[in-house]
């Protein structure tokens, strides 16, 4: 197999050429088996040859030594890539994590080397990894898919079971019957020449360049979209790709549907029916009130009765607080015959009247009494106080409860005035339960009471503690 | 030797002084490059990969099909729910991921401790690694419901202007097994270049020549490329060795970062990463055993690389057997009722079954392999295999289910039972698995001719020259 497939039969090899025809750009040598090669190698430096390769199927055992091959940079590469990974990761996070969006999550610090080492690592071997691949295949040239070496036929087993040697015409003192005669004289199995094509068709094809820069233009498209609506603001909802939740379909309230008949989307209670939580049958005990039927609806009229829009007025009145009694007075004016005052209160209490309820009422009217009625009831609470202060005008002295018409009120009124509210107090029915309301009346009831008791009402065995009470 | 077939092809006995031949049969150059080569080249491939790859690839549609279900109904198709979020789909990534670990680590680590061996089982086994992990990233890719907003686990900037939580081990995973994939995808190809290069040279038509030349980059296996090459290598199973480990004790971490008993203990990463090469070990073994015979690679992938795969799934499996009765002390010496229940609930509760099967399959089955007769046996040592994985598959359920199934709350215990989506997607998984498998035997370089030919006895004797 020695020169046999030299294209077009020109042979203009060490001459300068015309474009038009083929370039010589080496010559190879075949050998049988990695020793021969390794021989002949030891010759071709010997020789003073300076640009040759050997080519063999496999990596060849001490070829480094004999060929004069430095060690490649390879590692540093590496070792640069795996720094930047860990540098990138740990930036990344403290960026991300601690700096751009900083939210608190168990407890964890926004940004902490522990938690931030998992992905240092796994970033290091990602950049390591990709530029040790990348520098290896740059360094060796590749990709690189048009070499002068795949023109020999015979070259084509240096990937299988044949070892080459291959001398480039770049070699400073490159002559072809030269480098022939170097070959033969080291017991080549066959020789061959390797043609690069003429440059007219080394040319990257034209089409091919045009289709890659109409590509790369649309490719450009997407993204320029992207910034131009990231920078910009609109009064319409985003574009979402996929809306997901963005849209449901649903009904809101006070609006039309043509599913009903009445065209209602919102829908009345269905007649006989009593929503979760709302059986409250027992009238004493949710309404303070001896059942009965024509009760029920009187109240429900005061429920929506006329004292609401004086209050909103009062509210929304500007002025001194002396201006506000002037309204009060005028409020007052046409002489009250409160409807609440004929109403069947119950009397007594619907809970048990024990001292565990003492306690808890006691405890519940602290919370959510005393800081407008005061402690004891006077009226006189932590809020009172600083309102009036202050010369709030739209605040009012809660009533004290040491009133007498406070204390004649059966206990069901004190229970419908904190459930429903009362005038400028607002009601209590969503913060406190109802046995709590209960409690806590139990206990006003205890405080109105103690501003009317002698000694004979305490305890006997209670009374020495009294006398070790601090004196006002 | 002999000249019986049976005895010339046994590697096993081991001869004081004599290093065993890795390649058997009178094999050159040339005959190493045929053989491998004739199984991608021959016009047709036997009938029995027709017939094998028309199930698998229907298993395969089957797969996507239950995905595509998955994707427009929601998560719900799965027997998920509360109190057992993860099942199938948690178990089947782990279980595929642990798998892939077996083929970096004969690439890597038996690289860097110069195991040669290793070179004719390596790119089968590497090949196994990638198509693992391609079935493992599907599960928790939809187990997240809207898939097509998958990227907001990759820090990109996105519409909510809302950064990924990289306090969260879940996050931590996504880095891992996406470095793993695409380390052992790129380690894969490149130990595949000189080999695609020979197919390259080889090649009769057109189309193999222009598919094969573009993925060979160029290749002419020149004395300079090489030394690159092969620094490169080196460099890799340095930077794939701490990886695979890395991996795994991720994958754990997913798990014992949390809360919960059974779940939140310290052996988790190393018992995990020795579950995972025990699996892959097992899995390399299942698939060699028919693979040699049937493609005639005897004399490349002998015995002794069987007997040699089977000491290690002898090690690992009485790591992991050590590791379960571990977990057992841990629970019992902390003195946490919690995690004492926890296992105790683990080995007699609802899900015993699977406990036990684990346990069985796991820690008895491999002890097998201490018998030389089954170690140098093929078809005793794919049924302990099979059985290992079985195991394997188990031990993943038993951790993530039975943990989740009866936690801190007894009011909201459960019972977890699979549908058939669980089931259809973990049985195509399989179909995938072997679908990219056969494809790879019919079209790529299944052993690496070059590796092999470089520790073959008659390319060394010249050095003397
Ligand atoms: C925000 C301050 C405030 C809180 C808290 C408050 N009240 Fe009052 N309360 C008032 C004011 C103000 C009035 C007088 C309303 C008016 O006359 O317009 C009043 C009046 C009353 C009256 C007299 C009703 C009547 O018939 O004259 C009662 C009884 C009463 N409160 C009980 C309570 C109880 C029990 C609580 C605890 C659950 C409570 N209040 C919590 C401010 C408060």
């Amino acid at each position: 197999m020695t020169a046999t497939i030299a294209p077009k039969e020109k042979h203009h090899a060490s001459h300068p050429v015309v474009d038009e025809s083929p370039l010589l750009a080496a010559v190879i040598a075949e050998f049988p088996s990695a020793g021969a090669v390794l021989t002949a190698a030891k010759t071709i430096r010997q020789a003073g040859w300076t640009d040759w390769d050997v080519h063999s199927p496999f990596p060849i055992h001490g070829i480094d030594d004999v060929m004069g091959i430095r060690p490649t940079r390879l590692p540093w590469i590496t070792l640069g890539a795996g720094a930047m990974g860990i540098t990138v990761a740990l930036l990344m996070q403290w960026w991300m994590n601690g700096v751009d969006y900083p939210f608190w999550i168990s407890g964890k610090p926004f940004f902490g080397l522990p938690a931030a080492a998992p992905v240092a690592f796994e970033l290091m071997i990602l950049f390591a990894a990709l530029s040790t691949i990348a520098g290896m295949l740059l360094l060796n040239g590749l990709p690189r898919f048009s070499n002068p070496l795949f023109s020999s036929e015979g070259f084509r087993r240096a990937t299988s079971d044949r070892f080459f040697i291959c001398i480039s015409a770049r070699d400073p003192m490159f002559d072809r019957e030269v480098a022939l005669k170097a070959f033969s004289d080291c017991h080549a199995t066959a020789i061959d020449e390797c043609w690069a094509p003429p440059a007219s068709e080394r040319k990257f094809p034209k089409a091919l360049s045009l289709a890659l820069m109409v590509l790369f233009t649309l490719a450009l498209i997407p993204p320029v979209l992207i910034a131009q609506k990231r920078s910009t603001t609109t009064t319409e909802p985003r574009l979402h790709a996929i809306s997901d939740m963005d849209f449901q379909p649903k009904f809101k309230p006070q609006r039309t549907s043509t599913l009903f008949a009445d065209g209602r989307a919102m829908r009345p209670q269905v007649s006989g029916t009593v929503a979760r939580g709302d059986l409250r049958a027992d009238s004493r005990l949710f309404k303070g009130l001896e059942p009965g039927p024509k009760v029920h609806r009187t109240l429900a009229l005061l429920q929506t009765a006329p004292a609401t829009p004086p209050v909103a007025r009062l509210v929304s009145a500007e002025g001194g607080p002396r201006d506000v009694a002037e309204r009060l007075v005028a409020l007052a004016d046409p002489p009250p015959a409160d409807p609440l005052d004929s109403q069947p209160w119950v009397t007594s209490f619907p809970v048990p009247v024990t001292s565990k309820t003492m306690k808890r009422g006691q405890e519940r009217y602290n919370i959510y009494c005393a800081t407008c009625h005061g402690l004891a009831g006077d009226g006189d609470g932590l809020v009172t106080r600083r309102a009036l202060e202050l010369e709030q005008g739209t605040w009012i002295k809660p009533t004290t409860f040491h009133s007498d018409n406070l204390r004649a009120q059966p206990v069901g009124r004190l229970f419908h005035s904190i459930t429903n509210g009362v005038r400028k107090m607002p009601s209590y029915a969503d913060l406190v339960s109802v046995e709590d309301r209960w409690a806590i009346i139990l206990y006003v009831k205890a405080l109105q009471q103690a501003r009317h008791a002698d000694a004979k009402d305490i305890p006997s065995d209670l009374i020495p503690q009294l006398r070790d009470l601090p004196k006002e | 030797m002999s000249t019986v077939t049976a005895d010339f092809l046994n590697n096993t006995q081991e001869q004081p002084g004599v290093r065993s031949p890795l390649v058997l049969g009178r094999h050159d150059n040339t005959t190493v490059t045929e053989r491998i080569c004739q199984i991608a080249e021959s016009p047709k491939p036997p009938r029995a990969w027709y017939i094998a790859i028309s199930i698998s690839s229907s298993f395969t549609l089957m797969l996507f099909g239950l995905i595509g279900y998955l994707v427009t109904t929601g998560v719900g198709v799965w027997g998920n729910n509360a109190p057992v979020f993860w099942a199938w789909d948690i178990v089947n990534f782990v279980f595929w991921v642990g798998i892939g670990h077996a083929g970096t680590l004969i690439s890597a680590i038996l690289f860097l401790f110069r195991q040669h061996w290793r070179t004719s089982i390596n790119r089968f086994a590497e090949a196994m690694t990638i198509f693992a992990v391609v079935c493992a990233g599907i599960f928790p890719s939809v187990h997240v419901g809207r898939v097509w907003v998958i990227y907001w686990l990759l820090p990109v900037p996105n519409q909510n202007a809302i950064w990924p939580n990289f306090r969260s081990p879940l996050l931590w995973d996504v880095f891992a097994v996406s470095t793993y994939a695409t380390v052992s995808l790129l380690f894969w190809y490149m130990g595949m270049i000189p080999d695609i290069a020979t197919f390259r040279d080889r090649a009769t038509s057109r189309w193999r020549q222009v598919v094969y030349g573009v993925l060979s980059l160029g290749w002419t296996g020149s004395a300079r490329q090489w030394h690159r090459y092969e620094k490169a290598y080196l460099l890799l199973a340095a930077l794939a060795t701490p990886l695979v480990l890395s991996v795994h004790t991720v994958v754990s971490f997913d798990f014992a970062v949390s809360q919960v008993p059974g779940w939140h203990t310290t052996i988790f990463p190393p018992y995990f990463v020795a579950g995972a090469v025990f699996s892959g070990f097992a899995m390399v073994v299942t698939l060699m055993v028919p693979a040699r015979a049937f493609f005639g690679l005897k004399e490349l992938v002998t015995l002794r690389h069987l007997e040699n795969m089977n000491k290690i799934i002898l090690v690992t499996g009485s790591m992991v057997g050590y590791a379960y009765a571990m977990e057992f002390f841990t629970a019992w010496y902390s003195g946490n009722r919690y995690e004492q229940f926890a296992f105790i609930n683990r080995a007699f509760g609802p899900y015993a079954w699977a406990y036990w099967t684990m346990v069985t399959c796991n820690v008895i089955s491999p002890q097998l392999f201490w018998f030389k007769k089954v170690r140098t046996t093929p078809w005793m040592m794919v049924i302990v295999c099979i059985f290992v994985n079985i195991g394997m598959w188990f031990e993943r359920f038993v951790i993530t289910v039975t943990s989740l199934s009866r936690d801190f709350l007894p009011s909201s215990w459960g019972y977890y039972k699979p549908t058939f989506v669980d089931i259809g997607m973990f049985v195509g998984s399989f179909g995938l698995f072997f679908t990219l498998f056969l494809l790879f035997c019919r079209f790529l370089p299944i052993v690496a001719m070059a590796e092999v030919k470089s520790v073959m006895p008659a390319n060394h004797a010249n050095e003397d020259h």
